[in-house]
Protein backbone atom coordinates (compact mmCIF):
# COMPACT_ATOMS: atom_id res chain seq x y z
CA UNK A 1 0.00 0.00 0.00
CA UNK A 2 1.26 3.69 -1.17
CA UNK A 3 -0.16 7.06 -0.01
CA UNK A 4 -0.82 9.23 2.85
CA UNK A 5 -2.94 7.57 5.53
CA UNK A 6 -5.75 9.66 5.23
CA UNK A 7 -6.05 8.69 0.96
CA UNK A 8 -5.24 4.93 1.95
CA UNK A 9 -9.02 5.52 3.71
CA UNK A 10 -10.41 7.27 1.57
CA UNK A 11 -9.28 4.67 -0.97
CA UNK A 12 -10.83 2.12 1.13
CA UNK A 13 -14.27 4.06 1.18
CA UNK A 14 -14.39 4.34 -2.70
CA UNK A 15 -13.49 0.93 -2.99
CA UNK A 16 -16.76 0.14 -1.42
CA UNK A 17 -18.66 2.55 -3.43
CA UNK A 18 -17.18 1.29 -6.61
CA UNK A 19 -18.34 -2.46 -5.89
CA UNK A 20 -14.55 -3.37 -6.46
CA UNK A 21 -13.53 -6.27 -4.16
CA UNK A 22 -9.80 -6.26 -5.45
CA UNK A 23 -9.54 -2.70 -3.97
CA UNK A 24 -11.73 -3.20 -0.94
CA UNK A 25 -9.43 -6.60 -0.23
CA UNK A 26 -6.19 -4.83 -1.23
CA UNK A 27 -7.29 -2.58 1.77
CA UNK A 28 -7.38 -5.17 4.15
CA UNK A 29 -4.89 -7.02 5.95
CA UNK A 30 -5.39 -10.97 5.28
CA UNK A 31 -6.32 -11.44 9.39
CA UNK A 32 -8.26 -8.01 9.96
CA UNK A 33 -11.31 -8.07 11.95
CA UNK A 34 -14.45 -5.97 11.55
CA UNK A 35 -16.37 -5.51 14.42
CA UNK A 36 -20.25 -4.78 14.08
CA UNK A 37 -21.84 -3.38 16.33
CA UNK A 38 -25.25 -3.90 17.84
CA UNK A 39 -27.85 -6.45 18.31
CA UNK A 40 -28.98 -7.60 14.58
CA UNK A 41 -28.32 -10.17 12.78
CA UNK A 42 -25.41 -8.88 11.22
CA UNK A 43 -23.48 -7.93 14.73
CA UNK A 44 -20.59 -9.79 15.57
CA UNK A 45 -16.89 -10.28 14.52
CA UNK A 46 -15.90 -11.02 11.15
CA UNK A 47 -12.10 -12.63 11.03
CA UNK A 48 -10.33 -12.43 7.52
CA UNK A 49 -10.79 -10.71 4.59
CA UNK A 50 -13.20 -13.61 2.65
CA UNK A 51 -15.27 -13.69 6.21
CA UNK A 52 -15.52 -8.83 6.03
CA UNK A 53 -16.21 -9.02 2.28
CA UNK A 54 -18.82 -12.09 2.74
CA UNK A 55 -20.69 -9.33 5.17
CA UNK A 56 -20.31 -6.35 2.78
CA UNK A 57 -22.07 -9.19 -0.14
CA UNK A 58 -24.75 -9.70 2.31
CA UNK A 59 -25.50 -6.13 2.96
CA UNK A 60 -25.49 -5.11 -1.10
CA UNK A 61 -27.82 -8.64 -1.63
CA UNK A 62 -30.16 -7.19 1.59
CA UNK A 63 -30.41 -3.66 0.65
CA UNK A 64 -30.25 -4.49 -2.99
CA UNK A 65 -27.61 -2.64 -3.39
CA UNK A 66 -29.02 0.65 -2.09
CA UNK A 67 -26.31 1.23 1.34
CA UNK A 68 -24.56 4.64 0.23
CA UNK A 69 -21.35 6.20 2.54
CA UNK A 70 -21.64 9.59 2.21
CA UNK A 71 -18.12 10.61 4.15
CA UNK A 72 -18.63 14.17 6.03
CA UNK A 73 -15.22 13.60 7.37
CA UNK A 74 -12.27 11.01 7.31
CA UNK A 75 -9.37 11.60 9.70
CA UNK A 76 -6.01 9.04 9.90
CA UNK A 77 -2.34 9.01 10.59
CA UNK A 78 -0.25 5.85 10.58
CA UNK A 79 -1.41 3.92 13.11
CA UNK A 80 -5.16 4.59 13.35
CA UNK A 81 -8.14 6.35 11.27
CA UNK A 82 -11.67 7.20 11.88
CA UNK A 83 -14.57 7.72 8.92
CA UNK A 84 -17.30 9.86 10.07
CA UNK A 85 -20.42 8.82 7.34
CA UNK A 86 -24.38 9.70 6.94
CA UNK A 87 -25.39 6.06 5.97
CA UNK A 88 -28.30 5.27 3.84
CA UNK A 89 -30.32 2.17 3.13
CA UNK A 90 -33.36 0.73 2.19
CA UNK A 91 -34.64 -2.90 2.86
CA UNK A 92 -37.84 -4.26 3.14
CA UNK A 93 -39.61 -0.62 2.95
CA UNK A 94 -37.76 0.18 5.69
CA UNK A 95 -35.07 3.19 5.37
CA UNK A 96 -31.89 3.75 7.57
CA UNK A 97 -30.58 7.28 7.53
CA UNK A 98 -27.70 7.49 10.82
CA UNK A 99 -24.63 8.90 11.22
CA UNK A 100 -21.92 6.21 11.64
CA UNK A 101 -18.60 6.40 13.00
CA UNK A 102 -16.04 3.99 12.14
CA UNK A 103 -12.45 3.40 13.73
CA UNK A 104 -9.70 2.07 12.04
CA UNK A 105 -6.32 0.50 13.33
CA UNK A 106 -3.64 -0.12 10.68
CA UNK A 107 -0.77 -2.43 10.31
CA UNK A 108 2.70 -1.14 9.51
CA UNK A 109 1.88 -1.62 5.68
CA UNK A 110 -1.50 0.50 5.99
CA UNK A 111 -3.60 -1.99 5.50
CA UNK A 112 -7.17 -1.56 8.23
CA UNK A 113 -6.30 -4.69 10.11
CA UNK A 114 -8.94 -3.65 13.14
CA UNK A 115 -12.19 -1.81 12.45
CA UNK A 116 -15.08 -0.91 14.70
CA UNK A 117 -18.37 0.67 13.90
CA UNK A 118 -21.03 2.36 15.88
CA UNK A 119 -23.97 4.62 15.57
CA UNK A 120 -25.62 7.35 16.39
CA UNK A 121 -29.11 5.84 16.27
CA UNK A 122 -28.02 1.82 16.74
CA UNK A 123 -31.59 1.20 17.67
CA UNK A 124 -32.97 2.36 14.34
CA UNK A 125 -30.07 0.11 12.94
CA UNK A 126 -30.77 -2.95 14.57
CA UNK A 127 -34.37 -2.33 13.52
CA UNK A 128 -33.36 -2.02 9.86
CA UNK A 129 -32.18 -5.36 10.10
CA UNK A 130 -34.47 -6.79 12.16
CA UNK B 1 -10.03 28.13 24.26
CA UNK B 2 -7.58 25.04 24.18
CA UNK B 3 -7.95 22.52 21.08
CA UNK B 4 -10.08 19.78 20.84
CA UNK B 5 -7.12 16.94 21.84
CA UNK B 6 -5.88 19.07 24.72
CA UNK B 7 -9.26 19.70 26.41
CA UNK B 8 -9.93 15.64 25.70
CA UNK B 9 -6.84 14.58 27.19
CA UNK B 10 -7.97 16.89 30.36
CA UNK B 11 -11.21 15.32 30.30
CA UNK B 12 -9.12 11.60 30.61
CA UNK B 13 -7.04 12.69 33.06
CA UNK B 14 -9.95 14.19 35.14
CA UNK B 15 -11.72 10.01 34.71
CA UNK B 16 -8.74 8.36 36.02
CA UNK B 17 -8.68 10.94 38.99
CA UNK B 18 -12.04 10.02 39.76
CA UNK B 19 -13.86 13.02 38.95
CA UNK B 20 -16.79 12.75 37.13
CA UNK B 21 -18.04 16.12 36.82
CA UNK B 22 -14.41 17.35 36.34
CA UNK B 23 -15.04 15.61 32.90
CA UNK B 24 -18.03 17.51 32.17
CA UNK B 25 -17.38 20.33 32.59
CA UNK B 26 -13.94 19.96 30.39
CA UNK B 27 -15.23 18.77 27.95
CA UNK B 28 -18.87 18.09 27.51
CA UNK B 29 -22.31 20.68 26.28
CA UNK B 30 -25.25 20.48 28.63
CA UNK B 31 -27.52 18.56 26.13
CA UNK B 32 -24.77 15.88 25.07
CA UNK B 33 -26.10 12.54 24.37
CA UNK B 34 -23.96 9.84 25.39
CA UNK B 35 -24.44 6.37 23.33
CA UNK B 36 -23.04 3.46 25.40
CA UNK B 37 -23.22 -0.23 23.31
CA UNK B 38 -23.86 -3.51 23.88
CA UNK B 39 -26.20 -5.61 25.73
CA UNK B 40 -25.14 -4.63 29.65
CA UNK B 41 -27.15 -2.99 32.34
CA UNK B 42 -25.67 0.10 31.62
CA UNK B 43 -26.17 -0.26 27.68
CA UNK B 44 -28.10 2.66 25.94
CA UNK B 45 -28.34 6.63 25.49
CA UNK B 46 -27.30 8.90 28.22
CA UNK B 47 -29.29 12.32 27.45
CA UNK B 48 -27.62 15.60 29.33
CA UNK B 49 -24.65 16.74 31.79
CA UNK B 50 -26.17 15.56 34.46
CA UNK B 51 -27.20 11.79 33.15
CA UNK B 52 -23.71 11.60 31.97
CA UNK B 53 -21.82 12.39 35.46
CA UNK B 54 -23.83 9.58 36.60
CA UNK B 55 -22.56 7.23 34.25
CA UNK B 56 -19.46 7.92 34.93
CA UNK B 57 -19.63 8.14 38.73
CA UNK B 58 -21.37 4.39 38.32
CA UNK B 59 -18.12 3.52 36.58
CA UNK B 60 -16.31 4.84 39.54
CA UNK B 61 -18.20 3.21 42.43
CA UNK B 62 -18.23 -0.08 40.09
CA UNK B 63 -14.50 -0.33 39.73
CA UNK B 64 -13.89 1.29 43.24
CA UNK B 65 -11.82 3.72 41.49
CA UNK B 66 -9.65 1.17 39.21
CA UNK B 67 -10.86 2.25 36.47
CA UNK B 68 -7.84 3.69 33.94
CA UNK B 69 -7.79 5.51 30.50
CA UNK B 70 -4.34 5.74 28.63
CA UNK B 71 -4.41 7.82 25.59
CA UNK B 72 -3.05 6.21 22.64
CA UNK B 73 -4.20 8.41 19.60
CA UNK B 74 -6.24 11.56 18.98
CA UNK B 75 -7.54 12.47 15.34
CA UNK B 76 -8.56 15.00 15.51
CA UNK B 77 -10.94 16.97 12.76
CA UNK B 78 -13.15 20.21 11.85
CA UNK B 79 -16.60 18.70 13.48
CA UNK B 80 -14.99 15.21 14.50
CA UNK B 81 -12.81 13.71 16.48
CA UNK B 82 -12.06 10.14 17.12
CA UNK B 83 -9.72 8.75 20.51
CA UNK B 84 -8.05 5.32 21.02
CA UNK B 85 -7.47 4.69 24.38
CA UNK B 86 -6.75 1.98 26.44
CA UNK B 87 -9.11 1.42 29.28
CA UNK B 88 -8.21 -0.98 32.49
CA UNK B 89 -10.06 -1.61 35.43
CA UNK B 90 -10.94 -4.06 37.91
CA UNK B 91 -14.07 -5.57 40.31
CA UNK B 92 -14.92 -7.85 41.97
CA UNK B 93 -12.21 -10.20 40.82
CA UNK B 94 -12.64 -9.55 37.18
CA UNK B 95 -10.26 -7.48 35.14
CA UNK B 96 -10.80 -5.49 31.89
CA UNK B 97 -8.37 -4.64 29.48
CA UNK B 98 -9.70 -3.11 26.23
CA UNK B 99 -9.27 -0.63 23.33
CA UNK B 100 -11.95 2.08 23.38
CA UNK B 101 -12.41 4.36 20.20
CA UNK B 102 -14.42 7.26 21.53
CA UNK B 103 -16.09 9.17 18.71
CA UNK B 104 -17.04 12.67 19.47
CA UNK B 105 -18.99 15.73 17.40
CA UNK B 106 -18.33 19.05 18.39
CA UNK B 107 -20.79 21.92 18.90
CA UNK B 108 -19.97 25.63 17.47
CA UNK B 109 -18.76 26.39 20.81
CA UNK B 110 -16.26 23.81 20.74
CA UNK B 111 -17.80 21.36 23.21
CA UNK B 112 -18.97 17.55 22.74
CA UNK B 113 -22.68 17.45 21.50
CA UNK B 114 -22.52 13.91 20.71
CA UNK B 115 -20.21 10.61 22.02
CA UNK B 116 -20.19 7.72 20.68
CA UNK B 117 -17.77 5.03 22.63
CA UNK B 118 -16.85 1.64 20.76
CA UNK B 119 -14.53 -0.94 21.96
CA UNK B 120 -12.86 -3.43 20.16
CA UNK B 121 -13.90 -6.08 22.56
CA UNK B 122 -17.99 -5.44 23.24
CA UNK B 123 -18.74 -8.92 24.57
CA UNK B 124 -15.61 -8.29 27.33
CA UNK B 125 -17.01 -4.78 28.07
CA UNK B 126 -20.35 -6.14 28.88
CA UNK B 127 -19.45 -9.52 30.89
CA UNK B 128 -17.08 -6.74 32.47
CA UNK B 129 -19.49 -4.50 33.75
CA UNK B 130 -22.70 -7.42 34.19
Amino acid sequence: MVGEPVQRLQAWLRAYDDRDREAMADSLAEDAVWHVGGTHRLSGDYRGRAAILGYFDTVRGETADTMRLEPLEVLANERHGAAFLQVTAERQGRKLDVVVSDAFRFDPDGRILEFWAHANDQAAIDEFWA
Amino acid sequence: MTGKGERLRQAMEAVTSGDAEGFADTLLADDVVWHWPGRSSVSGDYRGRDEVIGLVRGFHELTRNTLRIEPLDILEGRDYLMSFTRATAEHDGRSLDVVMADAMRFGADGRVEEFWTLSNDQEAVDSFIG
